[in-house]
Protein backbone atom coordinates (compact mmCIF):
# COMPACT_ATOMS: atom_id res chain seq x y z
CA UNK A 1 0.00 0.00 0.00
CA UNK A 2 1.54 3.19 -0.92
CA UNK A 3 0.55 5.85 0.99
CA UNK A 4 1.18 9.19 -0.52
CA UNK A 5 0.96 12.34 2.10
CA UNK A 6 -0.45 16.10 0.58
CA UNK A 7 0.15 17.68 3.95
CA UNK A 8 2.62 20.09 2.12
CA UNK A 9 -0.02 21.51 -0.26
CA UNK A 10 -2.79 21.41 1.66
CA UNK A 11 -0.77 23.85 4.18
CA UNK A 12 0.20 26.23 1.66
CA UNK A 13 -3.41 26.15 0.00
CA UNK A 14 -4.45 26.84 3.82
CA UNK A 15 -2.03 29.97 4.22
CA UNK A 16 -2.47 31.45 0.86
CA UNK A 17 -6.19 31.27 1.61
CA UNK A 18 -5.88 33.10 4.78
CA UNK A 19 -3.63 35.67 3.34
CA UNK A 20 -5.40 36.75 0.61
CA UNK A 21 -8.94 37.25 2.46
CA UNK A 22 -9.07 38.16 5.84
CA UNK A 23 -6.24 39.95 8.41
CA UNK A 24 -7.61 37.96 11.11
CA UNK A 25 -7.41 34.53 9.13
CA UNK A 26 -3.49 33.92 9.81
CA UNK A 27 -3.68 33.26 12.99
CA UNK A 28 -7.34 31.68 13.01
CA UNK A 29 -7.03 29.04 10.87
CA UNK A 30 -9.37 25.47 11.21
CA UNK A 31 -7.51 22.72 10.85
CA UNK A 32 -8.75 19.97 9.03
CA UNK A 33 -7.82 16.91 8.51
CA UNK A 34 -9.25 13.55 6.76
CA UNK A 35 -8.17 9.99 7.25
CA UNK A 36 -9.22 6.77 6.01
CA UNK A 37 -9.58 3.57 8.09
CA UNK A 38 -10.84 0.20 8.07
CA UNK A 39 -12.48 -1.71 10.68
CA UNK A 40 -10.33 -4.68 11.77
CA UNK A 41 -11.99 -7.32 14.37
CA UNK A 42 -9.47 -7.86 17.40
CA UNK A 43 -9.50 -10.56 19.61
CA UNK A 44 -7.86 -10.07 23.51
CA UNK A 45 -6.39 -12.64 25.87
CA UNK A 46 -9.65 -13.75 27.12
CA UNK A 47 -10.96 -14.41 23.83
CA UNK A 48 -13.63 -10.71 23.82
CA UNK A 49 -13.54 -9.71 20.10
CA UNK A 50 -12.69 -5.73 19.96
CA UNK A 51 -13.37 -3.53 16.64
CA UNK A 52 -10.57 -1.51 16.02
CA UNK A 53 -9.66 1.28 13.19
CA UNK A 54 -6.77 0.76 11.51
CA UNK A 55 -5.51 3.03 8.76
CA UNK A 56 -6.32 1.89 4.93
CA UNK A 57 -3.74 -0.88 4.06
CA UNK A 58 -5.83 -3.67 2.02
CA UNK A 59 -7.79 -2.07 -0.25
CA UNK A 60 -9.23 -4.17 -2.47
CA UNK A 61 -12.50 -3.82 -4.20
CA UNK A 62 -15.29 -4.47 -1.74
CA UNK A 63 -13.68 -3.05 1.26
CA UNK A 64 -15.83 -0.64 3.86
CA UNK A 65 -13.48 2.60 4.25
CA UNK A 66 -14.54 4.83 7.03
CA UNK A 67 -13.42 8.14 6.41
CA UNK A 68 -13.07 11.02 9.06
CA UNK A 69 -12.70 14.91 8.93
CA UNK A 70 -11.39 16.16 12.15
CA UNK A 71 -11.37 19.48 12.27
CA UNK A 72 -9.80 21.86 15.46
CA UNK A 73 -10.71 25.56 16.08
CA UNK A 74 -6.78 26.45 16.43
CA UNK A 75 -7.66 30.55 16.61
CA UNK A 76 -8.07 32.50 19.39
CA UNK A 77 -11.58 33.58 18.11
CA UNK A 78 -14.77 31.26 18.17
CA UNK A 79 -15.76 29.80 14.86
CA UNK A 80 -19.22 29.88 13.30
CA UNK A 81 -20.98 28.55 10.27
CA UNK A 82 -18.76 25.78 9.64
CA UNK A 83 -19.55 23.77 6.55
CA UNK A 84 -17.72 20.80 5.89
CA UNK A 85 -18.26 19.41 2.09
CA UNK A 86 -16.99 16.48 1.48
CA UNK A 87 -17.52 14.67 -2.32
CA UNK A 88 -17.54 11.31 -1.95
CA UNK A 89 -14.55 9.69 -3.53
CA UNK A 90 -16.11 8.27 -7.21
CA UNK A 91 -14.34 4.88 -6.91
CA UNK A 92 -16.90 4.06 -3.52
CA UNK A 93 -19.89 3.69 -2.41
CA UNK A 94 -21.20 5.11 0.68
CA UNK A 95 -23.34 2.87 3.17
CA UNK A 96 -26.79 3.51 4.19
CA UNK A 97 -27.15 5.18 7.23
CA UNK A 98 -22.93 5.43 8.03
CA UNK A 99 -22.90 8.87 8.25
CA UNK A 100 -22.22 10.64 11.43
CA UNK A 101 -20.91 13.83 12.82
CA UNK A 102 -21.93 15.40 16.83
CA UNK A 103 -24.01 18.66 16.91
CA UNK A 104 -24.37 18.71 12.78
CA UNK A 105 -26.92 18.60 10.60
CA UNK A 106 -26.24 15.92 7.73
CA UNK A 107 -27.37 17.09 3.97
CA UNK A 108 -26.48 14.69 1.05
CA UNK A 109 -26.45 15.38 -2.60
CA UNK A 110 -26.91 13.08 -5.40
CA UNK A 111 -26.44 15.47 -8.15
CA UNK A 112 -22.92 16.32 -7.89
CA UNK A 113 -23.36 19.00 -5.33
CA UNK A 114 -25.64 20.96 -6.84
CA UNK A 115 -29.01 20.80 -4.57
CA UNK A 116 -28.39 19.39 -1.04
CA UNK A 117 -31.33 17.40 0.75
CA UNK A 118 -32.30 14.83 3.58
CA UNK A 119 -32.60 10.88 1.93
CA UNK A 120 -35.83 11.11 0.81
CA UNK A 121 -35.58 14.56 -0.56
CA UNK A 122 -33.29 13.58 -3.16
CA UNK A 123 -34.37 12.49 -6.08
CA UNK A 124 -32.34 11.04 -9.09
CA UNK A 125 -34.30 10.94 -13.34
CA UNK A 126 -34.14 7.06 -14.53
CA UNK A 127 -33.55 7.12 -18.70
CA UNK A 128 -37.37 7.17 -18.99
CA UNK A 129 -37.14 10.50 -17.02
CA UNK A 130 -39.41 8.94 -14.17
CA UNK A 131 -38.09 10.45 -10.61
CA UNK A 132 -37.54 8.03 -8.37
CA UNK A 133 -35.51 8.60 -4.41
CA UNK A 134 -31.84 8.19 -5.08
CA UNK A 135 -30.05 5.36 -3.42
CA UNK A 136 -27.63 5.67 -0.80
CA UNK A 137 -24.99 4.55 -2.86
CA UNK A 138 -25.80 7.00 -5.21
CA UNK A 139 -24.97 10.26 -3.03
CA UNK A 140 -22.30 12.06 -4.62
CA UNK A 141 -21.77 13.80 -1.66
CA UNK A 142 -21.95 14.58 2.11
CA UNK A 143 -22.47 17.68 3.98
CA UNK A 144 -22.22 18.53 7.93
CA UNK A 145 -23.61 22.02 9.32
CA UNK A 146 -21.91 22.23 12.66
CA UNK A 147 -24.66 23.51 14.84
CA UNK A 148 -23.66 26.73 17.12
CA UNK A 149 -20.28 28.28 17.44
CA UNK A 150 -16.35 26.27 17.86
CA UNK A 151 -14.83 27.66 20.48
CA UNK A 152 -10.92 27.96 20.31
CA UNK A 153 -9.35 24.74 21.21
CA UNK A 154 -12.25 22.66 20.42
CA UNK A 155 -12.81 20.26 17.96
CA UNK A 156 -15.25 18.20 16.10
CA UNK A 157 -15.44 14.91 13.72
CA UNK A 158 -17.63 14.03 11.34
CA UNK A 159 -17.29 11.26 8.65
CA UNK A 160 -19.08 8.42 7.04
CA UNK A 161 -18.33 4.94 5.24
CA UNK A 162 -18.35 3.83 1.72
CA UNK A 163 -17.11 0.45 0.37
CA UNK A 164 -15.00 0.73 -2.43
CA UNK A 165 -16.32 -0.31 -5.71
CA UNK B 1 3.97 -65.89 -42.53
CA UNK B 2 3.81 -62.05 -42.44
CA UNK B 3 1.52 -61.55 -45.64
CA UNK B 4 -1.39 -63.62 -43.18
CA UNK B 5 -0.50 -61.39 -40.53
CA UNK B 6 -3.60 -60.69 -38.90
CA UNK B 7 -3.24 -56.54 -38.07
CA UNK B 8 -2.25 -56.30 -41.95
CA UNK B 9 -5.25 -58.09 -43.37
CA UNK B 10 -7.62 -56.59 -40.63
CA UNK B 11 -6.74 -52.74 -42.38
CA UNK B 12 -8.38 -54.45 -45.44
CA UNK B 13 -11.66 -54.56 -43.54
CA UNK B 14 -13.75 -51.99 -44.43
CA UNK B 15 -18.08 -50.56 -42.95
CA UNK B 16 -19.58 -48.92 -44.91
CA UNK B 17 -22.43 -46.78 -43.21
CA UNK B 18 -24.49 -44.41 -45.14
CA UNK B 19 -24.15 -41.57 -42.45
CA UNK B 20 -20.69 -39.87 -42.28
CA UNK B 21 -17.54 -40.29 -43.49
CA UNK B 22 -16.88 -43.82 -41.81
CA UNK B 23 -14.85 -46.26 -43.75
CA UNK B 24 -12.03 -47.95 -41.84
CA UNK B 25 -11.24 -49.97 -38.55
CA UNK B 26 -11.96 -48.40 -35.50
CA UNK B 27 -14.43 -45.39 -35.63
CA UNK B 28 -14.47 -41.62 -34.82
CA UNK B 29 -17.86 -41.38 -32.75
CA UNK B 30 -17.85 -37.85 -33.05
CA UNK B 31 -19.97 -38.23 -36.74
CA UNK B 32 -22.41 -39.85 -35.00
CA UNK B 33 -23.78 -37.73 -32.15
CA UNK B 34 -26.94 -36.35 -33.49
CA UNK B 35 -27.61 -32.71 -33.62
CA UNK B 36 -29.90 -32.54 -30.92
CA UNK B 37 -27.37 -33.34 -27.94
CA UNK B 38 -24.77 -30.48 -29.03
CA UNK B 39 -27.54 -28.03 -29.40
CA UNK B 40 -28.69 -29.38 -25.29
CA UNK B 41 -25.03 -29.11 -24.54
CA UNK B 42 -25.14 -25.69 -25.61
CA UNK B 43 -28.09 -24.50 -23.76
CA UNK B 44 -27.47 -25.83 -20.83
CA UNK B 45 -23.98 -24.19 -20.83
CA UNK B 46 -25.69 -20.56 -21.58
CA UNK B 47 -27.97 -21.06 -19.31
CA UNK B 48 -25.42 -21.51 -16.58
CA UNK B 49 -23.27 -18.64 -17.53
CA UNK B 50 -25.78 -16.07 -17.59
CA UNK B 51 -26.40 -15.35 -13.26
CA UNK B 52 -22.58 -14.42 -13.86
CA UNK B 53 -23.19 -11.71 -15.79
CA UNK B 54 -23.69 -8.53 -13.54
CA UNK B 55 -20.43 -9.45 -11.49
CA UNK B 56 -18.47 -6.92 -11.00
CA UNK B 57 -14.46 -6.90 -10.76
CA UNK B 58 -14.46 -3.29 -9.36
CA UNK B 59 -11.97 -0.49 -9.54
CA UNK B 60 -9.09 -0.92 -11.00
CA UNK B 61 -6.07 -1.77 -9.65
CA UNK B 62 -3.62 0.89 -8.47
CA UNK B 63 -6.03 3.79 -8.77
CA UNK B 64 -5.30 6.14 -6.50
CA UNK B 65 -8.35 6.89 -4.29
CA UNK B 66 -8.31 10.09 -1.98
CA UNK B 67 -10.74 11.65 0.19
CA UNK B 68 -11.34 15.55 -0.37
CA UNK B 69 -13.64 17.48 2.43
CA UNK B 70 -13.73 21.23 2.55
CA UNK B 71 -14.36 23.03 5.56
CA UNK B 72 -16.12 26.81 5.15
CA UNK B 73 -16.47 29.43 8.23
CA UNK B 74 -17.04 32.40 9.77
CA UNK B 75 -15.45 34.43 12.20
CA UNK B 76 -17.52 36.80 13.64
CA UNK B 77 -19.58 37.73 10.34
CA UNK B 78 -16.64 37.71 8.46
CA UNK B 79 -16.62 34.41 5.62
CA UNK B 80 -13.20 32.76 5.76
CA UNK B 81 -10.82 31.25 2.65
CA UNK B 82 -12.26 27.71 2.76
CA UNK B 83 -9.96 25.13 3.98
CA UNK B 84 -9.52 21.78 2.33
CA UNK B 85 -8.82 18.91 4.49
CA UNK B 86 -5.26 17.36 4.78
CA UNK B 87 -5.62 13.86 3.57
CA UNK B 88 -3.97 10.43 2.53
CA UNK B 89 -3.83 8.78 -1.20
CA UNK B 90 -4.14 5.42 -0.51
CA UNK B 91 -4.12 2.91 -3.86
CA UNK B 92 -6.62 0.11 -4.61
CA UNK B 93 -5.16 -3.21 -4.23
CA UNK B 94 -5.54 -5.79 -7.02
CA UNK B 95 -8.03 -8.31 -6.18
CA UNK B 96 -6.91 -11.75 -8.34
CA UNK B 97 -10.11 -13.49 -8.12
CA UNK B 98 -11.46 -15.59 -11.05
CA UNK B 99 -14.99 -18.27 -11.78
CA UNK B 100 -14.93 -21.32 -13.89
CA UNK B 101 -18.30 -22.73 -14.64
CA UNK B 102 -18.98 -26.41 -15.66
CA UNK B 103 -21.60 -28.49 -14.69
CA UNK B 104 -21.67 -29.59 -18.16
CA UNK B 105 -23.22 -32.80 -19.20
CA UNK B 106 -21.88 -33.87 -22.79
CA UNK B 107 -22.93 -36.81 -24.39
CA UNK B 108 -20.30 -38.86 -26.26
CA UNK B 109 -19.82 -41.99 -27.76
CA UNK B 110 -17.75 -44.67 -26.25
CA UNK B 111 -14.14 -44.76 -27.71
CA UNK B 112 -14.36 -41.41 -29.57
CA UNK B 113 -11.50 -39.13 -30.03
CA UNK B 114 -11.11 -35.00 -29.52
CA UNK B 115 -14.58 -35.15 -27.42
CA UNK B 116 -15.11 -31.15 -26.79
CA UNK B 117 -16.70 -29.99 -23.41
CA UNK B 118 -17.42 -26.23 -22.38
CA UNK B 119 -16.79 -24.43 -19.69
CA UNK B 120 -16.71 -20.62 -19.05
CA UNK B 121 -13.91 -18.78 -17.21
CA UNK B 122 -14.42 -15.09 -15.78
CA UNK B 123 -11.90 -12.78 -14.74
CA UNK B 124 -13.42 -11.37 -11.30
CA UNK B 125 -10.12 -9.45 -11.12
CA UNK B 126 -9.66 -5.95 -11.18
CA UNK B 127 -7.01 -6.13 -13.80
CA UNK B 128 -6.79 -7.59 -17.11
CA UNK B 129 -4.98 -11.19 -16.69
CA UNK B 130 -4.11 -14.16 -18.52
CA UNK B 131 -5.22 -17.52 -17.55
CA UNK B 132 -3.13 -20.77 -17.95
CA UNK B 133 -5.41 -24.47 -18.26
CA UNK B 134 -5.17 -27.20 -16.94
CA UNK B 135 -7.43 -30.33 -16.88
CA UNK B 136 -8.17 -33.17 -14.45
CA UNK B 137 -8.59 -36.45 -15.82
CA UNK B 138 -8.81 -38.92 -13.11
CA UNK B 139 -11.62 -37.62 -10.60
CA UNK B 140 -13.65 -40.29 -8.28
CA UNK B 141 -16.97 -41.03 -8.40
CA UNK B 142 -17.06 -42.06 -11.95
CA UNK B 143 -17.42 -45.08 -14.49
CA UNK B 144 -14.31 -43.77 -17.07
CA UNK B 145 -11.57 -41.25 -16.71
CA UNK B 146 -11.30 -39.57 -19.94
CA UNK B 147 -7.78 -39.17 -21.40
CA UNK B 148 -4.99 -37.28 -23.17
CA UNK B 149 -7.22 -34.47 -22.14
CA UNK B 150 -6.03 -30.94 -23.26
CA UNK B 151 -7.74 -27.17 -22.50
CA UNK B 152 -8.03 -24.95 -25.91
CA UNK B 153 -9.85 -21.31 -25.50
CA UNK B 154 -12.52 -20.89 -28.00
CA UNK B 155 -11.33 -18.31 -30.45
CA UNK B 156 -14.40 -16.83 -31.53
CA UNK B 157 -14.37 -17.71 -35.12
CA UNK B 158 -16.94 -20.09 -35.09
CA UNK B 159 -19.04 -21.41 -31.99
CA UNK B 160 -18.53 -24.62 -30.65
CA UNK B 161 -15.08 -26.62 -30.43
CA UNK B 162 -13.08 -26.27 -34.21
CA UNK B 163 -9.80 -28.07 -33.90
CA UNK B 164 -8.48 -26.20 -36.36
CA UNK B 165 -9.68 -22.86 -34.90
CA UNK B 166 -9.45 -23.26 -30.96
CA UNK B 167 -5.74 -23.95 -30.80
CA UNK B 168 -4.99 -21.44 -28.02
CA UNK B 169 -4.15 -23.22 -24.61
CA UNK B 170 -4.41 -20.59 -22.22
CA UNK B 171 -6.66 -17.28 -22.28
CA UNK B 172 -4.53 -14.48 -22.85
CA UNK B 173 -5.44 -10.81 -21.79
CA UNK B 174 -8.90 -11.53 -20.32
CA UNK B 175 -10.10 -8.08 -19.05
CA UNK B 176 -12.02 -7.46 -15.74
CA UNK B 177 -15.80 -9.35 -15.96
CA UNK B 178 -15.04 -10.79 -19.21
CA UNK B 179 -16.26 -14.51 -19.81
CA UNK B 180 -14.42 -16.82 -21.81
CA UNK B 181 -15.18 -20.31 -23.55
CA UNK B 182 -12.47 -22.92 -22.71
CA UNK B 183 -12.81 -26.51 -23.78
CA UNK B 184 -11.50 -29.49 -22.85
CA UNK B 185 -10.95 -32.15 -25.70
CA UNK B 186 -10.47 -35.89 -24.21
CA UNK B 187 -10.40 -38.96 -25.78
CA UNK B 188 -13.19 -41.12 -24.36
CA UNK B 189 -12.51 -44.62 -23.26
CA UNK B 190 -14.54 -48.10 -23.84
CA UNK B 191 -17.27 -47.56 -21.70
CA UNK B 192 -21.13 -49.04 -21.25
CA UNK B 193 -24.20 -47.15 -22.30
CA UNK B 194 -24.93 -44.09 -19.69
CA UNK B 195 -21.43 -44.57 -17.98
CA UNK B 196 -20.32 -41.15 -16.73
CA UNK B 197 -16.85 -39.98 -17.06
CA UNK B 198 -15.97 -36.52 -15.06
CA UNK B 199 -13.43 -33.84 -16.15
CA UNK B 200 -11.77 -30.66 -14.19
CA UNK B 201 -10.75 -27.94 -15.56
CA UNK B 202 -8.40 -25.58 -13.49
CA UNK B 203 -7.66 -22.06 -14.39
CA UNK B 204 -4.61 -19.86 -12.97
CA UNK B 205 -4.28 -16.24 -12.76
CA UNK B 206 -1.28 -15.34 -14.88
CA UNK B 207 0.22 -11.82 -15.34
CA UNK B 208 3.29 -9.54 -15.73
CA UNK B 209 4.16 -7.04 -13.20
CA UNK B 210 3.50 -4.43 -15.86
CA UNK B 211 0.30 -2.34 -14.69
CA UNK B 212 -0.17 0.79 -13.30
CA UNK B 213 1.65 1.71 -9.79
CA UNK B 214 3.10 -1.91 -9.48
CA UNK B 215 0.04 -3.96 -10.22
CA UNK B 216 0.20 -7.19 -12.89
CA UNK B 217 -1.05 -6.87 -16.43
CA UNK B 218 -1.17 -9.46 -19.10
CA UNK B 219 1.14 -8.76 -22.09
CA UNK B 220 -0.52 -10.12 -25.53
CA UNK B 221 0.03 -12.82 -26.94
CA UNK B 222 2.35 -14.65 -24.05
CA UNK B 223 1.03 -16.15 -21.18
CA UNK B 224 2.12 -14.14 -17.76
CA UNK B 225 4.37 -15.27 -15.45
CA UNK B 226 2.97 -16.73 -12.31
CA UNK B 227 1.63 -14.19 -9.53
CA UNK B 228 2.39 -14.16 -5.97
CA UNK B 229 0.25 -12.89 -3.22
CA UNK B 230 1.65 -10.12 -0.95
CA UNK B 231 2.39 -11.77 2.10
CA UNK B 232 3.35 -8.94 4.53
CA UNK B 233 0.76 -6.66 5.99
CA UNK B 234 2.12 -3.48 4.17
CA UNK B 235 4.42 -2.59 1.43
CA UNK B 236 5.29 0.47 0.91
CA UNK B 237 5.26 2.15 -2.18
CA UNK B 238 3.32 -0.60 -4.41
CA UNK B 239 -0.06 -2.27 -4.62
CA UNK B 240 -0.91 -5.74 -2.23
CA UNK B 241 -1.87 -8.43 -4.28
CA UNK B 242 -4.54 -9.96 -2.80
CA UNK B 243 -5.80 -13.24 -3.46
CA UNK B 244 -9.53 -13.62 -3.45
CA UNK B 245 -11.14 -16.75 -5.23
CA UNK B 246 -12.97 -19.39 -3.52
CA UNK B 247 -12.20 -23.32 -3.61
CA UNK B 248 -12.84 -24.64 -6.70
CA UNK B 249 -13.76 -28.57 -7.34
CA UNK B 250 -10.11 -29.15 -8.12
CA UNK B 251 -8.58 -26.10 -5.96
CA UNK B 252 -8.05 -24.12 -2.67
CA UNK B 253 -9.45 -20.82 -1.44
CA UNK B 254 -6.80 -18.04 -2.19
CA UNK B 255 -5.02 -19.64 -4.70
CA UNK B 256 -5.12 -17.80 -7.86
CA UNK B 257 -6.94 -21.05 -9.08
CA UNK B 258 -10.58 -22.05 -9.89
CA UNK B 259 -11.89 -25.09 -11.24
CA UNK B 260 -15.21 -27.14 -12.18
CA UNK B 261 -16.30 -30.15 -13.67
CA UNK B 262 -17.88 -31.14 -16.64
CA UNK B 263 -19.32 -34.55 -16.74
CA UNK B 264 -18.86 -36.89 -20.24
CA UNK B 265 -22.18 -39.38 -20.53
CA UNK B 266 -22.25 -42.17 -22.87
CA UNK B 267 -24.92 -41.96 -25.31
CA UNK B 268 -25.14 -42.59 -28.66
CA UNK B 269 -23.99 -45.66 -30.63
CA UNK B 270 -20.38 -46.64 -31.86
CA UNK B 271 -19.42 -49.24 -33.96
CA UNK B 272 -16.29 -51.62 -33.72
CA UNK B 273 -14.90 -54.51 -35.31
CA UNK B 274 -12.56 -56.61 -34.43
CA UNK B 275 -11.24 -59.50 -36.93
CA UNK B 276 -9.27 -62.51 -35.75
CA UNK B 277 -7.86 -65.54 -37.16
CA UNK B 278 -10.08 -68.16 -35.59
CA UNK B 279 -8.53 -71.37 -36.29
CA UNK B 280 -5.92 -73.34 -39.10
CA UNK B 281 -6.55 -75.88 -39.96
CA UNK B 282 -3.57 -77.55 -42.22
CA UNK B 283 -3.29 -80.58 -44.60
CA UNK B 284 -2.26 -82.99 -42.23
CA UNK B 285 -4.63 -81.80 -39.23
CA UNK B 286 -2.36 -80.04 -37.76
CA UNK B 287 -2.21 -75.71 -36.95
CA UNK B 288 0.16 -75.29 -39.45
CA UNK B 289 0.36 -71.97 -42.07
CA UNK B 290 1.14 -73.77 -45.01
CA UNK B 291 -0.27 -73.90 -48.72
CA UNK B 292 -3.67 -75.60 -48.27
CA UNK B 293 -4.31 -74.87 -44.95
CA UNK B 294 -7.95 -73.47 -44.47
CA UNK B 295 -7.75 -69.85 -42.19
CA UNK B 296 -11.13 -69.78 -40.20
CA UNK B 297 -11.65 -65.83 -39.97
CA UNK B 298 -14.14 -64.24 -37.31
CA UNK B 299 -15.32 -60.93 -37.65
CA UNK B 300 -16.61 -59.81 -34.61
CA UNK B 301 -19.24 -56.15 -34.92
CA UNK B 302 -20.20 -54.57 -31.84
CA UNK B 303 -22.92 -51.68 -32.13
CA UNK B 304 -22.53 -49.81 -28.59
CA UNK B 305 -24.30 -46.83 -26.78
CA UNK B 306 -27.51 -46.19 -27.68
CA UNK B 307 -29.42 -45.05 -31.27
CA UNK B 308 -28.63 -47.17 -34.43
CA UNK B 309 -26.50 -47.11 -36.99
CA UNK B 310 -28.31 -47.29 -40.96
CA UNK B 311 -27.61 -49.06 -43.58
CA UNK B 312 -24.52 -50.84 -42.16
CA UNK B 313 -22.54 -52.96 -44.35
CA UNK B 314 -19.39 -54.93 -43.91
CA UNK B 315 -16.75 -55.88 -46.40
CA UNK B 316 -13.77 -57.74 -46.26
CA UNK B 317 -11.84 -58.12 -49.25
CA UNK B 318 -9.76 -61.20 -49.52
CA UNK B 319 -6.11 -61.32 -49.87
CA UNK B 320 -4.65 -62.57 -53.31
CA UNK B 321 -2.57 -65.19 -51.31
CA UNK B 322 -6.08 -67.24 -50.54
CA UNK B 323 -8.85 -68.41 -52.15
CA UNK B 324 -12.32 -68.40 -50.64
CA UNK B 325 -14.17 -71.67 -49.21
CA UNK B 326 -17.34 -71.71 -50.83
CA UNK B 327 -20.12 -71.69 -48.94
CA UNK B 328 -18.38 -71.11 -45.78
CA UNK B 329 -19.76 -67.82 -44.33
CA UNK B 330 -21.48 -68.00 -40.87
CA UNK B 331 -23.46 -65.41 -39.41
CA UNK B 332 -23.65 -65.71 -35.41
CA UNK B 333 -26.17 -62.84 -34.03
CA UNK B 334 -25.55 -62.63 -30.40
CA UNK B 335 -27.81 -59.44 -29.55
CA UNK B 336 -29.47 -56.49 -30.76
CA UNK B 337 -32.57 -54.87 -32.85
CA UNK B 338 -32.97 -55.14 -36.37
CA UNK B 339 -35.02 -53.28 -38.56
CA UNK B 340 -34.95 -56.07 -41.58
CA UNK B 341 -33.30 -56.04 -44.63
CA UNK B 342 -30.12 -57.83 -43.26
CA UNK B 343 -28.58 -60.80 -42.49
CA UNK B 344 -29.59 -60.99 -38.53
CA UNK B 345 -33.30 -60.64 -40.15
CA UNK B 346 -35.94 -58.83 -38.09
CA UNK B 347 -37.04 -57.42 -34.25
CA UNK B 348 -34.89 -57.72 -31.50
CA UNK B 349 -33.04 -60.90 -30.68
CA UNK B 350 -31.14 -63.39 -28.09
CA UNK B 351 -28.32 -64.99 -28.89
CA UNK B 352 -29.01 -67.21 -32.25
CA UNK B 353 -27.17 -70.21 -33.40
CA UNK B 354 -24.76 -69.42 -36.48
CA UNK B 355 -26.52 -69.59 -39.86
CA UNK B 356 -24.85 -70.51 -42.79
CA UNK B 357 -25.42 -68.15 -45.41
CA UNK B 358 -25.00 -69.12 -49.43
CA UNK B 359 -22.53 -66.88 -51.66
CA UNK B 360 -25.20 -65.93 -54.60
CA UNK B 361 -25.22 -62.22 -55.43
CA UNK B 362 -28.38 -59.99 -54.05
CA UNK B 363 -29.53 -63.40 -52.30
CA UNK B 364 -32.51 -62.95 -49.91
CA UNK B 365 -29.54 -64.31 -47.18
CA UNK B 366 -27.88 -60.98 -47.61
CA UNK B 367 -24.31 -62.18 -47.79
CA UNK B 368 -22.31 -62.95 -50.86
CA UNK B 369 -18.86 -63.59 -52.06
CA UNK B 370 -17.41 -62.37 -55.55
CA UNK B 371 -21.09 -60.72 -56.05
CA UNK B 372 -21.32 -57.05 -55.05
CA UNK B 373 -17.56 -56.87 -55.05
CA UNK B 374 -14.94 -58.80 -56.83
CA UNK B 375 -13.16 -61.40 -54.33
CA UNK B 376 -15.02 -59.43 -51.28
CA UNK B 377 -17.13 -61.02 -48.20
CA UNK B 378 -20.36 -58.78 -48.03
CA UNK B 379 -22.74 -58.96 -45.29
CA UNK B 380 -25.48 -56.53 -45.11
CA UNK B 381 -27.17 -55.70 -41.58
CA UNK B 382 -29.64 -52.99 -42.57
CA UNK B 383 -30.73 -50.51 -39.70
CA UNK B 384 -29.26 -51.91 -36.12
CA UNK B 385 -29.88 -50.41 -33.24
CA UNK B 386 -27.32 -51.04 -30.38
CA UNK B 387 -26.87 -52.33 -28.21
CA UNK B 388 -25.49 -55.29 -30.81
CA UNK B 389 -22.80 -57.68 -31.82
CA UNK B 390 -22.88 -60.66 -34.15
CA UNK B 391 -19.53 -62.32 -36.00
CA UNK B 392 -19.36 -63.29 -39.25
CA UNK B 393 -17.17 -66.22 -39.52
CA UNK B 394 -15.55 -67.66 -43.22
CA UNK B 395 -13.13 -69.89 -44.39
CA UNK B 396 -9.93 -69.18 -46.86
CA UNK B 397 -7.65 -71.88 -48.23
CA UNK B 398 -3.72 -70.38 -48.75
CA UNK B 399 -2.68 -70.65 -52.03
Amino acid sequence: MQITSSIFTSVLLVLLGSLSLNAHAADSAIKVTSTAQIETIEVDKQGNKKMKLTPVEKAVPGTEVIFTNTFENTSKNPANNIVINNPIPRESEYTAGSAFGKNCEILFSADGGNKFGHAEELKIKDIEGKERTALPKEYTHIRWTYQGQLAPGKSGEVGFRAVIK
Amino acid sequence: MSKFDVKSIRNLTNLIINRGNIRKGFLHGSHLINSLSRWQTLLGFLLLITPQISWSAGTPAGTPIRNTATLSYSLGTSLQADIPATSMTFLVDEKINLTVVGGVTTNVLPGSFNQATPFAVTNNANSTLDFALSVTEIIGGDQFDPNTCIAYAESGTATGYQASQDTATFLDELAPDATATVYAVCDIPAAANFETGMVGLTATARGDFTGPNGTYAATAGTLGAVITPTTSTDTPGSVDIVFADVAGSEDITSDAKHSARNTYLIAGSALSLTKTVASVLDPQGGSILMPGSVITYQIAVAVTGTGNVSSLMITDPLPAETSYVSNSILITCNTGTYAGGGACGTGTITPQPPVTKTDTNLDVDFVDFNGTTANTVTVSLGDVTAPADFVITFNAAIK
